[in-house]
């Protein structure tokens, strides 16, 4: 028989596996990776990061514009904080000659203690906190302006987005709340919004092909070219003619492909000029 | 798979650039290290096996030797320059790059009077050189390597 061991509870929290990268995007938002090839001794190494936020990017900012000697210290400070997994070697790879020379080189921080970091060349952490620093911030207003054009461009092309933003109008909900339902719960919650906006013109809510606006696009470009050409005829000639009737068929066999608003459109124009 | 079409992508460039393969090029290279700045194989031996890595720069006609950098080294060179706090941050870039040549030049010996009478790119050169290997990325660089996940 197999003896039952207790389980103390704090030695259960220390097992707990990491966090997973689901977990994690979802706590920071978004994640970023770097991989250094071809690295002295190690070869390759990979870092996945999450952006500072505002207020930690600020405060960081701050100490460096006051203090600027201190990077080393903020440097190792924001790596701890930022990264969230690290694809290293163990201390065991580097050759004892080489951990030697490099303590040896530097007596101010051996007895302090040697971490993963100190042994790399000096450029990765330095690097990686660049990194983080760009991608926490916009450092211009030029930045500021093509993050939120690309953010735009993917709201637009994303309903997921269109339809929180709706449910958020709608009813008391904060985005991210939205983010931990399923998407037939989103779903469903957007027709209640639906059901219950005041906002009835702007509803019901459609996924629009984006190919299909598109195809919409260059049909109604070709209508404006064909009626562009009647204009101009009617302008140089004066009056109706053998070719504006050809072009006026021309125009109704193209809006009889094409939607059924400009279809309506064109069929008031014939009769207001037969009613001339 | 892919490792293996990169590395023969590597040796057909290395090839073509130099008109021998990679270890036919390497023994060149550390020929012309042996007789130009007169180092031992040995020495060249001990130096990979301290540094992880040993590069050969040319400049012009001048060789040198340099390796990178490790991260404690520069935390201690930075603790080391700020004796000099008070110094403008062009002073303090002129004595950095200094600090980094003496740490990492190891061939050939650099003595005070090469800092006077070098060329006035040559250690300007060098320390891009040994920047460069310790992994110093320019920001484009860095931005660029980022993937969001």
């Amino acid at each position: 028989m197999e003896e039952l061991q207790e389980v103390h509870p704090r030695e259960e929290i220390q097992k707990s596996p990491e966090p997973s990268i689901v977990d994690l995007k979802t706590r920071y938002g978004v994640l970023y990776s770097i991989q250094f090839k071809d690295v002295a001794i190690v070869g390759e190494v990979s870092f996945i990061f999450r952006p500072l936020s505002i207020s930690e990017y600020k405060h960081y900012k701050t100490i460096l514009l006051t203090r600027p000697h201190t990077i080393n210290l903020i440097e190792d400070e924001v790596i701890k904080k930022c990264v969230v997994r690290a694809i290293v070697p163990d201390l065991s790879i580097f050759p004892e000659n080489y951990v030697a020379k490099i303590t040896e080189n530097s007596p101010s921080f051996y007895t302090v203690g040697v971490d993963i970091y100190d042994l790399l060349p000096a450029g990765i952490v330095s690097s990686l906190f660049n990194a983080i620093s760009f991608l926490s911030y916009p450092q211009k207003i030029y930045d500021w302006n093509v993050a939120l054009e690309v953010e735009r461009q993917r709201q637009e092309s994303d309903i997921e987005y269109k339809l929180k933003g709706f449910i958020c109008m709608v009813f008391n909900y904060k985005p991210e709340e939205l983010n931990s339902m399923s998407y037939r719960s989103l779903v469903e919650k957007a027709v209640m919004a639906e059901n219950a906006s005041m906002h009835r013109l702007e509803l019901p809510i459609r996924v629009v092909d984006k190919s299909e606006v598109e195809n919409k696009k260059s049909k109604s470009s070709v209508f404006k070219n064909i009626e562009q050409d009647a204009e101009n005829m009617r302008r140089t000639t004066g009056g109706m003619r053998d070719e504006d009737t050809e072009l006026q068929k021309k125009m109704e066999q193209v809006l009889n492909r094409t939607d059924p608003k400009s279809k309506f459109d064109s069929q008031n124009k014939s009769s207001k000029k037969v009613n001339r | 798979m892919t490792e293996d079409l990169e590395k023969k992508a590597l040796e057909e460039k290395e090839l073509a650039v130099h008109g021998v393969t990679p270890e036919e090029y390497k023994k060149i290279v550390r020929k012309q290290i042996v007789e130009k700045l007169g180092i031992s194989e040995e020495q060249l031996e001990a130096w990979k096996a301290d540094y992880g890595k040993v590069v050969r720069v040319m400049l012009g006609d001048e060789s040198f030797l340099i390796r990178p950098l490790s991260r404690l080294e520069n935390k201690q060179m930075n603790t080391d320059l700020q004796v000099g706090q008070n110094a403008s941050e062009m002073e303090w870039a002129a004595a950095y790059e200094e600090a980094l040549i003496r740490r990492c030049v190891l061939a050939p010996k650099i003595t005070v009077g090469d800092y006077t009478a070098s060329r006035a790119g040559t250690f300007s050169s060098l320390k891009v050189a040994i920047q460069f290997y310790s992994n110093f990325l320019s920001p484009e660089f860095i931005l660029a390597s980022c993937d969001e996940i």
